[in-house]
């Protein structure tokens, strides 16, 4: 009995409450799923505000640490289950609290009537669940723990997609769970280093890795490795567009798009501010896995045909942005890449909420089987457009506040010439990031529908619970580029401290760093920018006043085609086809398409012949079996001996 | 500064940089003349153009998104005049500059690329459609070696990204006076024509291929808007490669103001000479010239910089 009290006890403090409320609805909806599914929606709303309610009040008044004793192993090892609300941390719960939230709301139309409807909303808060323990977690242990949760939600959310979505979840489980396993051997190694698991904690001090000699630096790549490939960075990034375009879109717009780069970038910020100090290599390498994403992915991007996959290509390609901010280890790119994080989670969910929307009107995810949108999703189409600016980085939207945070960081690196090479790449990215997005906007909203659309196509409106949640993103990406100093106090707290202890930015004698003065102020350019338009707009008002807008037929050279003329239609699909045209460029593209940069293909393609030397050796011929198992035998008996010094 | 007298100085460079502009336009339009024979406009054609389109009613097409149609135009020159206040506050008080303004000014003046593509687009018309993918590959191309010519810059003046800084370090020499500074600017000022979509990087506008391409369902004083923001790079331009390598107004000296103009008018000049003697390049040409070969070229210029600067070579 006292046990059971001791539980709900546990449950009900108000460090795991975000936890309890997240992971008990979804318990529920669960259970729910089949027979009430309606009910479920509802679990799924009030489930994810709970787990924000809660998540708020931390964040309020912090509790004090929770910390349970669960097992002591022999010695300093002891597996405890700690939660520490930490600054960063609990941005990361909030955050995936409010997208939850919004996903939820998408997906009260989104989901209407899928058969597993009730079951989307089980796994979705259990996912929020796993994000809080993540978010909330005092140390690598428990941080695994909804790690894994998150993974495997994800992998059950994408495999209930169309079609072949089975392959991609697949693809997406193996490479996330190879990723799952570096941080599990990284949390071995570090409980076989002196300390034992006192090494865990995510709110010491970070160490040097060289301290611990060589076995530093293999653990300090392992924890890496995982941040980058649920970040998805090159080259671990290939489950991303894999599973995009079969998965349901508010799946995508959650976790590829907006939780799960959260939790990469957060355990990146935690490992390089909290555990290991990096040293210069480390952050070269950093950078530099930065720089590839960014060029990388994006010119795979603006060669794709389908929405949802050059969407997926860019969610990739701007993980590169928050690596290399990170990677800088000054305290101006740290907190410009947790700050990209932030805005990236922001616009990105915001326009796979779009690429949603549109499917839903065309009926494809194809971009050439767009087009006209804009007059009957004239909100989507704003939305869309503000969150392409923002990713674009053209200012004033959030996604420019960022980015010229991380520039600043890349230029006051030591190595100036490598800083001068990262800031090119990433402008140049950026300028690539526009022009894919030109071509979205063109083709889904602008351009004339194609032939035989007008016909099939179900008259469109706006949709409360599919516009809603993109409004209210589109919104938070003008209010943080407009206001960037909400956010930059918030991260630049845990980014200092962090960025202090690991030594890399010179300390002022009273012990306090802050940000450098002088930051570019949005606030003023957009009043100014505002004006303009506003004085431009009086002065054609008064020029044209009292006279009408004519509606005249567009100038085709005296031609009169019929709506459905193919030939006066210009598809958005072939505007990058000079570039890849192009020498080498083009060669790159296409290798890149083949699969040229995927990890997960090449290992197949090695690991399938590994398999076939392997399979040579099975000749079925008992003898051979058994002198195997002999010569096997003899060398472990060796081993054994050797190492007991007979 | 408090937001008042930021409105007085942006309000005054934005008048500013529009007066200028025309008159370069005029400049422009009276060389081309003369090249070509002709006698050219009188002094006030450029402004008396604007005038007169302002008085003219507006067309929109049938196929036209009316929102977009009509803002871009006017996003355009708002996004041109905030990119003068920054340029001209450099120019005129360097002290003053914010960290990283080079980056703002930088991304402030694709705006109105933006802005004419997102315009073209909205029209609905094949023409412009033409036009816009050929602007968005014209800006992919030039941005590239654009970029790298700027960090050589920033290279050769202490890693600043404040145009303030460039301009304090740009005291003793300007950029332009070393091998890597004088090649970034050559690369600069043929980004700059493309920039301006001057021949022979107009294929976007093109008039007797796809009828003026971006521009061809605009009419009265949305045309008259993208005129003006026109008229506005002509002017802010060439003043970013002025304050970026050849070392901004130098205001100790008498002549200093006399040398500003001259630098001016001669990079103005330069390019109204380049569109007079070239034919058009097409879209694939111009992206192979800026890829293929201007970025190799701006990508020597820097690692020359690199080394001049690691090493204290300050001619290199």
């Amino acid at each position: 009995m006292d046990t059971i009290t001791e539980i709900i006890r546990a449950l009900l403090d108000p460090a795991v409450l975000p936890i309890t409320a997240a992971m008990l609805a979804g318990a529920v909806a669960y259970v729910l799923s089949r027979s009430q599914p309606v009910v479920c929606r509802f679990l799924g709303l009030i489930g994810a505000a709970a787990t924000l309610g809660f998540a708020t009040a931390i964040a309020q008044s912090p509790p004090g640490d929770f910390s349970v004793l669960w097992f002591q192993l022999a010695g300093d090892v002891s597996l405890a289950v700690e939660l520490g609300p930490s600054a960063l941390g609990m941005i990361v719960v909030i955050g995936s609290a409010v997208f939850s939230l919004l996903v939820a709301i998408y997906s009260v139309r989104a989901m209407a009537g899928q058969y597993w409807e009730g079951k989307f909303y089980a796994y979705l808060l259990w996912a929020l669940g796993g994000a809080c323990i993540v978010g909330l977690a005092g140390n690598l242990l428990v941080l695994l723990v909804g790690w894994e949760i998150v993974t495997l939600m994800l992998f059950l959310m994408v495999n209930q997609g169309r079609r072949d979505a089975k392959a991609g979840a697949a693809k997406a489980y193996a490479i996330l769970g190879f990723a799952d396993a570096c941080l599990l051997l990284a949390i071995v190694l570090l409980a076989g280093q002196p300390g034992g698991s006192a090494n865990w904690s995510l709110s010491g001090p970070a160490v040097s890795a060289g301290d611990m000699g060589p076995i530093g630096y293999v653990i300090y790549a392992l924890i890496m490795v995982a941040a980058l490939a649920k970040a998805g960075a090159v080259p671990l990034h290939t489950w991303v567009p894999a599973i995009s375009q079969e998965a349901p879109t508010p799946v995508m717009a959650l976790l590829p798009a907006s939780v799960d780069k959260l939790l990469g970038i957060y355990l990146l910020a935690m490992l390089a501010l909290h555990m290991f100090r990096p040293d210069a290599a480390m952050q070269v390498v950093m950078m530099i896995v930065g720089a590839v994403t960014i060029i990388a992915a994006v010119m795979m991007a603006m060669i794709q045909h389908n929405l949802k996959k050059l969407l997926s290509f860019h969610a990739v390609s701007q993980v590169g942005y928050m690596v290399l901010g990170i990677g800088t280890g000054t305290t101006i790119g740290v907190v410009g890449g947790l700050f990209h994080m932030i805005n990236h989670a922001m616009y990105k969910s915001e326009l796979f909420l779009m690429s949603g929307a549109v499917s839903r009107a065309v009926g494809s995810d194809e971009i050439a089987d767009g087009g006209g949108l804009a007059r009957s999703l004239p909100i989507t189409f704003t939305c869309a457009t503000v969150a392409a600016m923002a990713i674009s980085g053209v200012p004033p939207l959030n996604g420019f506040a960022s980015k010229w945070l991380v520039y600043q960081g890349a230029l006051s690196i030591p190595n100036r010439g490598l800083g001068m090479v990262l800031i090119v790449v990433a402008v140049f990215g950026s300028a690539l990031t526009l022009a894919s997005f030109v071509k979205v906007l063109y083709s889904a909203f602008l351009s004339a529908p194609p032939k035989g659309a007008r016909q099939d196509r179900r008259p469109v409106k706006e949709d409360f619970f599919l516009t809603a949640p993109m409004v209210v993103l589109a919104i938070g990406c003008i209010a943080l580029g407009v206001m960037p100093g909400l956010a930059i106090e918030g991260l630049s707290e845990p980014a200092i401290v962090g960025v202090a202890t690991t030594g890399a930015m010179p300390v002022a004698a009273d012990g306090v760093v802050s940000l450098p003065q002088g930051l570019w102020s949005p606030g003023q350019a957009t009043v100014l920018i505002l004006l303009g338009i506003g004085i431009g707009a009086g002065l054609v008002w008064v020029s044209t006043f009292g006279r009408k807008i004519r509606i005249v037929r567009p100038f085709l050279g005296g031609e009169l085609p019929e709506p459905s003329d193919e030939r006066f239609r210009v598809p958005g699909t072939q505007f990058y086809e000079t570039i890849r045209k192009l020498p080498i460029i083009g060669g790159l593209l296409d290798s890149g398409e083949a699969g040229a940069m995927d990890l997960y293909h090449w290992s197949g393609k090695h690991g399938g012949s590994l398999v076939q030397m392997l399979r040579a050796q099975h000749t079925g011929l008992v003898s051979v079996y058994v002198s195997w198992c002999l010569i096997g035998l003899v060398v472990t008996l060796v081993y054994l001996l050797l190492s007991a010094g007979i | 500064m408090d937001l008042g007298v930021t409105i007085l100085v942006w309000m005054a460079a934005a008048a500013g940089t529009i007066v200028l502009g025309l008159a370069f336009r005029w400049v422009d339009r009276l060389v081309t003349a003369r090249v070509q024979w002709r006698v050219g406009p009188p002094w006030y054609q450029p402004g008396a153009d604007i005038l007169k389109l302002m008085g003219k009613e507006t067309l929109m097409p049938t196929t036209a998104r009316g929102t977009g149609f009509l803002l871009a135009p006017l996003v355009a020159v708002a996004a041109s005049t905030v990119a003068a206040a920054i340029l001209w506050r450099a120019v005129l008080s360097p002290q003053s500059t914010f960290l990283g303004d080079l980056i703002v000014v930088i991304y402030l003046l694709t705006i109105p690329a933006i802005m004419t593509i997102a315009g073209a687009s909205a029209s609905g018309s094949p023409h412009a459609s033409f036009g816009a993918a050929r602007e968005i590959k014209l800006l992919l191309s030039y941005e590239l070696p654009m970029v790298i010519a700027m960090m050589t810059a920033v290279a050769r003046t202490g890693w600043s990204l404040r145009l303030g800084g460039i301009l304090e370090a740009q005291a003793q020499a300007p950029v332009v006076l070393s091998v890597s500074g004088a090649i970034a600017m050559v690369v600069a000022i043929l980004c700059m024509q493309a920039k301006l979509g001057l021949v022979p990087f107009d294929m976007a506008e093109a008039e007797c291929e796809i009828m003026s391409g971006v521009y061809v369902e605009y009419s009265g004083p949305s045309l008259a808007m993208f005129l003006v923001s026109n008229a506005m790079l002509l002017a802010l331009l060439p003043l970013l490669i002025i304050v970026v390598f050849w070392g901004g107004l130098n205001t100790g000296a008498w002549w200093g103001w006399l040398t500003f103009a001259g630098k001016y008018v001669l990079l103005v000049a330069l390019a109204t000479l380049i569109r007079n003697t070239n034919p058009r390049l097409r879209i694939d040409q111009a992206v192979r010239f800026f890829w293929f070969y201007l970025t190799p070229l701006a990508i020597l210029a820097a690692a020359l910089a690199i080394v001049g600067e690691a090493r204290g070579i300050s001619w290199l």
